[in-house]
């Protein structure tokens, strides 16, 4: 490099160094996921407080219900994991694959759980809609802390590509609301755990998504005092 | 890393000129032009600066810093894939006033470039008369990229303006 060049990066240098302050490091990302699982489990702990479907207990010794369970409740963990490396420079690699996993498992959980339901035809579009925007409504609220917490701690990493990461967040905590709504909601009908269960699920995915590019840009003004 | 994550200024500026000379060397093996890398080098540093509280000493130090280059450096090499594409478009809508008489043209050139606020005129200048690159004349004006192609645009607009009038 040319002896201007070699001046601009050592001046650089020197006002990087005057602008260090003493940082407050991030946590490894299993201590917080474990950190967010904590949140998961007080959610859940509300939802059940709330009250659940009548026989829900006969319901877990479904073998489709406990399966889909599993896959829900591990594509659940995967998001929120790839979410959390995502937001950390050098973590991100096997992003693709883990993605891959974690939907295959997350998809199966799906299939599982609309095996379980059964398609009615003839049902008025009123009703339709009016016990579909209650389950929207109950899903939204109940996806909001887990979303907002995990979109807001990749939010604190520097996601190299944030609306993904804040996506897969999102993702996370509407898969494990799908899951809770599953075990609220009365009504085992096709199109409507589609529509209005799987609905949110978009929704709050989508929304994570924008919320975390927001977070992003308005940190990155705040980091740019040189 | 660590000490310079609890604020220690010397161990801080030790780690960054080490630093600035392996990442030149990453840097040049993938850029041609020194300018880019310069370029490419600063905001490395910026962003690594900015990114301190996410590495954690318990990990390797160098994916770390390379992850943070790479990134830098694949965002520039899609910046400046735009930018050429922004650069070919703004050529296109410039008036062609030298092809006829060039001399007279360049007087009316000159005069219409008077005539523009100093940033504009700066911008055009470097990128048109001058040919550097947009990232070298951000560098020299020291403004982003951003601005500084916001500068040229709005130049053309208003020469484009001028030379119609004229």
């Amino acid at each position: 490099m040319s002896p201007q060049t070699d001046d601009r990066i050592s001046r650089l240098i020197e006002e990087i160094v005057q602008d260090a302050r003493p940082v407050r490091r991030l946590w490894p990302p299993a201590i917080r996921l474990s950190a967010w699982f904590v949140i998961l489990l007080a959610t859940t702990s509300v939802v059940v407080v709330a009250g659940l479907r009548p026989g829900v207990v006969q319901r877990l010794e479904s073998a489709a219900f406990l399966g889909e369970l599993v896959c829900l409740s591990a594509a659940t963990g995967a998001a929120a994991w790839i979410a959390l490396r995502a937001a950390i420079p050098g973590l991100e690699s096997g992003f693709r694959r883990s993605l891959l996993v974690g939907s295959t498992v997350g998809g199966l959980g799906f299939v599982l759980s609309l095996v379980q339901t059964r398609f009615a035809a003839g049902i008025p579009l009123t009703d339709f809609v009016r016990t579909g925007i209650h389950c929207t409504l109950a899903s939204i609220v109940i996806a909001v802390v887990p979303a907002w917490t995990l979109v807001w701690a990749v939010g604190r990493g520097v996601a190299y590509r944030p609306a993904w990461a804040g996506a897969t967040g999102g993702l996370a905590a509407s898969i494990w609301t799908y899951v809770l709504m599953q075990l609220r909601c009365r009504l085992d009908e096709t199109a409507h755990v589609i529509v209005w269960h799987g609905g949110p699920l978009v929704a709050v995915t989508a929304a994570s998504a924008a919320l975390a590019v927001v977070i992003a840009r308005a940190r990155h003004a705040r980091g740019t005092t040189l | 890393m660590a000490l310079a994550q609890a604020g220690d200024h010397e161990a801080y500026r030790e780690l960054l000129e080490n630093l600035s000379a392996s990442l030149s060397a990453f840097l040049r093996r993938r850029l041609f032009d020194p300018d880019e890398v310069a370029d490419v080098l600063q905001e490395t540093l910026m962003t690594l600066h900015r990114a301190r509280h996410t590495y954690d000493p318990a990990r390797p130090f160098e994916p770390w810093v390379f992850a943070i280059a790479r990134h830098v450096l694949t965002d520039h090499v899609r910046r400046r894939a735009r930018r050429g594409r922004v650069e070919v478009l703004a050529d296109v809508e410039l008036p062609d006033v030298s092809a006829s008489e060039p001399a007279a043209s360049e007087d009316l050139l000159l005069r219409a470039l008077e005539q523009l606020p100093h940033g504009q005129r700066e911008a055009f200048t470097m990128l048109k008369l001058e040919g550097l690159s947009v990232a070298a004349a951000a560098a020299r004006a020291g403004v982003t990229h951003g601005a500084l192609k916001v500068r040229a645009h709005r130049a053309y607009k208003a020469l484009r303006a001028l030379l119609a009038r004229q």
